[in-house]
């Protein structure tokens, strides 16, 4: 499978799975099927994403998996923080709903040319 | 008051914790590399290969953990907004992780079929 389609799905796919994680009424039947889906799809991308890392330093794939895994995911934590004073602002409900069209960078970027030598497996 | 001593326990308890860390360093043998291991790569080629493609699976990736954050922190308030229990914003909470758990699996299972076995293309 194409790497590139396989990210940018999973990026696309999974802003109007949040979008009703947040926007429909908590609790309700369909919000929790929604919140399930967001789930499956956000964290569906990191076993591709470590595949990734690894294939691209494989002399130090512990090294690529944890900037990936750990740095990554510390840099998005800590821009919680601003949504957090936004949510403050607006209400949580607006400040979720405003993030999520940042997904979409995701999703381009599953195609930037920089990845074109990695969009195949490596099975070497 | 009672805000102060919450806060004072957590202390306590990473005190404690710290005191077990430092323990266990002194106890547990020391990791030995392997004779044919390859030197470790100085810090700046690693911050280099964020420039290239590495980066752009780094953007995606904390991409995925603020949503995964986002979620975790706004969802129990707009759950209390909404008038629901804590009940079922716990569970909210839950299913949305055990979401996480089976998305993880399942791409984690695809991954290692499909992208470590040869592929097989037509002549």
């Amino acid at each position: 499978m194409d790497r590139a389609y396989l990210l940018a799905g999973l990026t696309a796919l999974a802003l109007p799975a949040h979008l009703f994680a947040f926007w429909l009424p908590a609790g309700s039947l369909l919000m929790l099927l929604s919140a399930a889906v967001a789930g499956f799809l956000n964290l569906a991308l990191m076993p591709p994403v470590i595949v990734l890392a690894q294939e691209i330093l494989p002399e130090n794939k512990g090294v690529g998996s944890g900037i990936v895994m750990g740095l990554a995911w510390a840099v998005g934590s800590i821009a919680v923080i601003g949504f957090g004073f936004l949510g403050d602002g607006i209400g949580p409900r607006p400040a979720a709903i405003v993030s999520l069209p940042l997904l979409i960078i995701g999703t381009v970027l599953a195609f930037h040319p920089s990845l074109r030598l990695h969009r195949e497996p490596d099975h070497s | 008051m009672e805000r102060f001593f919450a806060v004072a326990g957590a202390v306590t308890a990473m005190i404690g914790v710290i005191v077990v860390c430092g323990l266990l360093l002194k106890i547990l043998p020391a990791d030995r590399p392997h004779p044919d291991a390859a030197p470790p790569t100085p810090l700046m080629e690693l911050l280099r290969a964020l420039r290239g493609p590495l980066g752009v699976i780094f953007v995606i990736s904390a991409l995925s953990g603020f949503l995964q954050r986002l979620f975790l922190t706004l969802s129990p308030i707009i759950s209390s907004q909404d008038g629901v229990s804590e009940a079922i914003g716990a569970l909210v909470l839950t299913v949305y992780l055990a979401g996480q758990a089976i998305g993880t699996l399942v791409w984690g299972a695809y991954s290692r079929t499909a992208w470590t076995a040869p592929t097989s293309s037509p002549a």
